[in-house]
């Protein structure tokens, strides 16, 4: 593992803490998925502009259900393998309400600011 | 209602840990299955399907344990991890741990003992109420800076001061106390009725002394102290008027102290100064005086207004207070002496071996951290960020300080129980030395702050990420060369301190050996002491007095095993001082204030023979030198070098003070003895037969009987007891011991200074060998390889051996010329406690660096032996 690898890693997790759990509640909001399904549905929904370590899905995951805004049970999957599947609760609904309201006056915010400069240049 | 919810998952998680961990395990290979299988569909092969899903996966432990993490209750859940963590390192080498543990523990127990001791005697203030204000009243007389006073001085100085709120005067010793069951020696103050007042000490029973009772025939009233009361009263509430015998005579109890007052001089039953206003004398100087400042008074002001009084009395009374003056010194100096600077030393020798024990600990962390580079360069490549590593090194240290703290704790309680054993007479206030409890945080923080500061600087540099480098390289590290350097500069200091410690110790060593070689100038072996006191009761008049001491002298003489007997009024080195200025007749008037002083004693015949004192001219006293017969006295040798140089003492006539005719006729000279210890030199001295004793109406009722004995005193000790007490079975016997037991008190407080600091220097040693120990033999291991190449290109055994001395002696040599120049800097604060020996002693200095070296020197022997031992093909291979 190189330096600048693992510097890139930590800026990254400490980005992603609360948008992270944002957007898996948001995946979760047509129904229940596996991990496996989540990170997929991440990665293309994004046009694989946004790239999560699978890996960090799993300590999200725990919080979640931790908090109460997800529960989980085990199921089949597609291909006939047992798997977990996260489903979204009435507090992770109301969550997912309060963050992308949150988020969208703060993307607004942003957006005012960034677009001027990004015409000038 | 949220955290109920989040409590029964944390709930759940803990009681079901098992089954969270293997469903967390299924549930990430699943992912881990389906990522391969959709690679595959994809087109990859097996192989880059499998990398592939890892490589999106990231750290597998990682994730792992941030999943856990969630389970519990964050850092609390990880501390106690760290602590269990910590705890099994710990275990799994015992060497190091206890090692480390007993380090600490020896730091830090002995500084809080010695910082107990210290705290208690010098730093506390004295137990009694505003205990600042109270000052010790020294008369300076010319030839004595701190005299006791005479009683009409002190009477002049209460009713004229205006500085003082209570002025009280005392003297102490022992009396006979009989209380219906027996006598007892027990010390006694004679006190003025303000004494009480002065320290604020009230009677829990009864009432404290009048002015009244000091008067003639009004003064048999006593005050108990509480241990006498509860010992010999059964603490009765009735005890006020009962009756004791104090010294054969009648007295009424009249108070009882609470338990703590025993002021002056650890008195255990207070009677009457007694003062009769008609025979005041201004000669007799016996009485202390201490006084209590008035609130606002500074000590400087009262020593002005004394001073004036006394000049006052000077010029009042030319022919017996001429030049005599008045010093006021806090009582807690007097009460202290002059053990302050032999504390300070012993303060910063335990801070010293504090020190010392830090860098061995650190020592020993860094050498560990270097053992350790692999397992953290696995975990750093597993995912541990550094913040987690160091917190994990930190909790690990920290753990071992507290461990250390603990144990340093149990080695304080031990150290001060061990210290307060030496006495009262060897450490003053060793009655009030206890450990408290803010000495216990004290340690505590003392332990938490050593363990985070040398915790740390390994934890950062062994996190550091470069040690990634260490999975690829074991053991050259390019980190190994800077901590090898630190590691080295520890060690260095580690042996400077310790030869310094060692050489306070040696100085005391050498010292104790010097003062040991003094000709005391009697012949303590086989010299065997016993008081005795003829109380007025029994033996009223002067005549029984006298009759029945020859008495005595000839049972002593005839007891079993003895061989001759004599006695005197005051033993050397055990006894006090009584001292008195003379005149020679024949010689130009002298002032008063510049008249010589001599010691004075009262001896019977054969008293020289039985201590072993030569007489080394003229006669001994004889049975005929009685009231009768002209006066006469037996000079001690610098008496007759000092006052007779180059004519013959024997002849010449003396006049002492007090004396107004019949001066003394010397007789006789014997050779000088020393009379308060062995470190001081002897003075002049006047011995006066018994059956004379021209400065006393009466004859001493108390005396000392030496008897020299055959063989062993302690055999004889029983016999000689019996011979006496057959004589009168109620007669006062005490302090029946050798004079060599003397002696060996005497050096008391030379033996403790001696003892602590070999303690604490042998102690430094061990420590610093340890740490030299450990680099070399790190520093071996890490140079298996190239110590393996040299001995491939043909390098011998004894190249090898040479090369890694050669390495221990470096740091050794420096170590040693930087302490030897921090000892030279240093050593002359010791000056005080030293005797016979310079502080910069070249025989010291050279055999204690030669000790060091040679320790030094083992103990890199025994790593450098381990690597004549390396097999250059094993070392070759293991690269």
């Amino acid at each position: 593992m190189s330096k600048e690898n693992k510097a890139g890693k930590q800026t990254r997790v400490d980005l992603l803490q609360g948008t992270l759990d944002m957007l898996i509640l948001r995946t979760l909001l047509f129904g229940p998925l596996h991990g496996h399904n989540i990170a997929h549905y991440i990665k293309q929904t994004s046009e694989e502009v946004l790239k999560v370590d699978h890996g960090s899905l799993y300590p999200a995951l725990q919080r979640l259900e931790r908090r109460g805004w997800v529960t989980a049970e085990w199921g089949t999957s597609e291909n006939n393998r047992r798997a977990k599947y996260y489903r979204l609760t009435k507090a992770g609904k109301k969550q997912l309400l309060d963050e992308t309201s949150k988020w969208e006056r703060l993307n607004a915010a942003i957006a005012r600011i960034m677009k001027p400069a990004g015409e000038e240049s | 209602m949220r955290w109920r919810k989040e409590l029964s998952f944390i709930i759940r998680r803990v009681i079901h840990r098992r089954r969270a961990e293997r469903e967390l395990d299924e549930e990430i290979r699943a992912h881990l299955e389906m990522e391969i299988e959709q690679n595959i569909a994809e087109g990859m092969s097996p192989e880059e399907a499998r990398l592939a899903a890892r490589r999106s996966f990231g750290s597998l432990a990682l994730s792992k344990e941030d999943s856990r993490a969630m389970w519990g209750l964050g850092s609390l859940e990880i501390l106690w991890q760290d602590l269990r963590y910590g705890l099994r390192m710990l275990l799994k080498n015992p060497g190091f741990t206890t090692i480390a543990v007993l380090t600490l523990a020896l730091g830090i127990g002995a500084n809080t003992a010695i910082f107990s001791v210290v705290n208690a005697v010098l730093l506390r203030p004295l137990p009694y109420a505003e205990s600042e204000r109270l000052m010790w009243l020294w008369d300076t007389i010319p030839q004595l800076p701190t005299a006791p006073t005479s009683l009409p001085e002190f009477l002049d100085w209460n009713e004229q001061n205006r500085s003082f709120e209570h002025l009280a005067a005392f003297q102490s010793g022992n009396m006979f106390l009989d209380t219906g069951d027996g006598t007892r020696d027990t010390p006694v103050g004679l006190v003025t009725p303000e004494t009480f007042a002065l320290f604020r000490a009230n009677p829990i029973l009864g009432r404290v002394f009048t002015a009244e009772e000091t008067l003639p025939g009004r003064y048999r009233v006593v005050v108990l102290g509480h241990a006498i009361w509860q010992n010999r009263f059964g603490a009765d509430p009735n005890a006020l008027g009962r009756k004791v015998e104090l010294s054969g005579a009648a007295y009424t109890v009249i108070g009882v102290m609470p338990a703590g007052f025993s002021f002056p001089n650890r008195a255990e039953l207070w009677r009457p100064l007694s003062i009769d206003p008609a025979k005041l004398d201004r000669g007799p100087h016996y009485l202390s005086v201490v006084g209590r400042l008035k609130p606002g008074v500074t000590q400087a002001e009262a020593q002005a207004e004394m001073s004036a009084i006394a000049g006052r009395l000077s010029r009042q009374y030319p022919e017996k207070n001429a030049g005599h003056g008045v010093r006021l010194e806090p009582l807690r100096d007097v009460i202290v002496g002059d053990i302050g600077p032999a504390l300070f030393i012993l303060l910063g020798a335990v801070g010293f071996v504090l020190l010392i024990a830090c860098a061995n600990v650190a020592n020993l962390l860094l050498a560990r951290a270097g053992a350790r580079q692999k397992e953290i360069a696995v975990r750093t490549a597993l995912g541990a960020s550094r913040p987690r590593l160091v917190r994990q090194l930190l909790t690990e240290s920290v753990m071992l300080a507290v461990g250390g703290g603990a144990a340093g704790l149990l080695i304080a309680v031990w150290g001060v129980r061990w210290l307060v054993s030496f006495g009262p007479d060897t450490i003053p206030r060793s009655q009030e030395i206890s450990i408290d409890p803010r000495m216990a945080g004290f340690t505590l923080l003392i332990s938490v702050a050593t363990g985070a500061l040398f915790g740390l600087a390994p934890a950062l540099q062994a996190s550091r990420p470069i040690f990634a480098d260490a999975l690829k390289e074991s053991g050259r590290a390019s980190a190994g060369v800077q901590r090898n350097r630190l590691r080295s500069a520890l060690v260095i200091s580690e042996v400077a301190l310790s030869l310094v410690l060692l050489i306070g110790a040696g100085l005391m060593i050498r010292s104790f050996a010097k003062l040991n070689q003094v000709n005391p100038g009697f012949n303590p072996a086989r010299a065997l002491t016993i008081g005795v006191t003829l109380l007025r009761s029994k033996y009223p008049d002067d005549e029984r007095v006298a009759s029945s001491f020859a008495q005595l002298l000839e049972r002593a003489a005839a007891a079993p095993g003895v061989v001759s007997v004599g006695a005197i009024s005051e033993l050397p080195i055990g006894g006090s001082n009584t001292n008195d200025s003379f005149t020679i007749e024949g010689r130009p008037p002298v002032a008063k204030e510049a008249q010589p002083l001599t010691e004075y004693r009262v001896v019977t015949p054969r008293y020289f023979e039985a201590m072993g004192i030569p007489l080394l001219a003229g006669r001994d006293v004889a049975e005929t030198d009685t009231k009768r017969a002209p006066n006469v006295a037996v000079i001690n040798e610098i008496f007759a070098q000092r006052h007779f140089p180059g004519e013959n003492p024997l002849g010449q006539r003396i006049k002492l003070q007090g004396q107004e005719r019949d001066p003394l006729l010397i007789v006789g000279v014997v050779g000088n003895v020393r009379q308060f210890g062995l470190a001081e030199p002897p003075t002049p001295e006047a011995y006066v037969p018994f059956l004379q004793d021209p400065l006393s109406q009466t004859f001493q009722r108390s005396m000392t009987i030496v008897a020299r004995t055959k063989a062993d005193p302690g055999a004889v000790a029983g016999s000689l007891r019996t011979a006496l007490t057959s004589l009168d079975k109620s007669l006062p016997v005490y302090a029946l011991k050798p004079m060599t037991e003397y002696l060996r008190d005497s050096l008391a407080r030379q033996r403790f200074n001696l003892i602590l600091l070999s303690v604490f220097g042998v102690g430094a040693l061990a420590l610093a060998a340890v740490g030299v120990y450990g680099v070399i033999s790190c520093g071996v291991t890490q140079r298996t390889h190239e110590i393996g190449i040299r001995l491939a290109l043909g390098a011998g055994r004894r190249d090898v051996l040479r090369l890694i001395l050669k390495q221990g002696l470096k740091l050794v040599l420096l170590g040693v010329v930087i302490g030897l120049g921090a000892a030279f800097a240093l050593a002359r604060w010791m000056e005080t406690l030293l005797f016979g020996v310079r502080p910069t002693d070249p025989l010291t200095y050279a055999g204690i660096a030669a000790v060091l070296l040679l320790v030094s020197l083992v103990a890199s022997w025994i790593p450098a032996r381990r690597a004549t031992r390396v097999d250059p093909l094993v070392s070759l291979r293991s690269e």
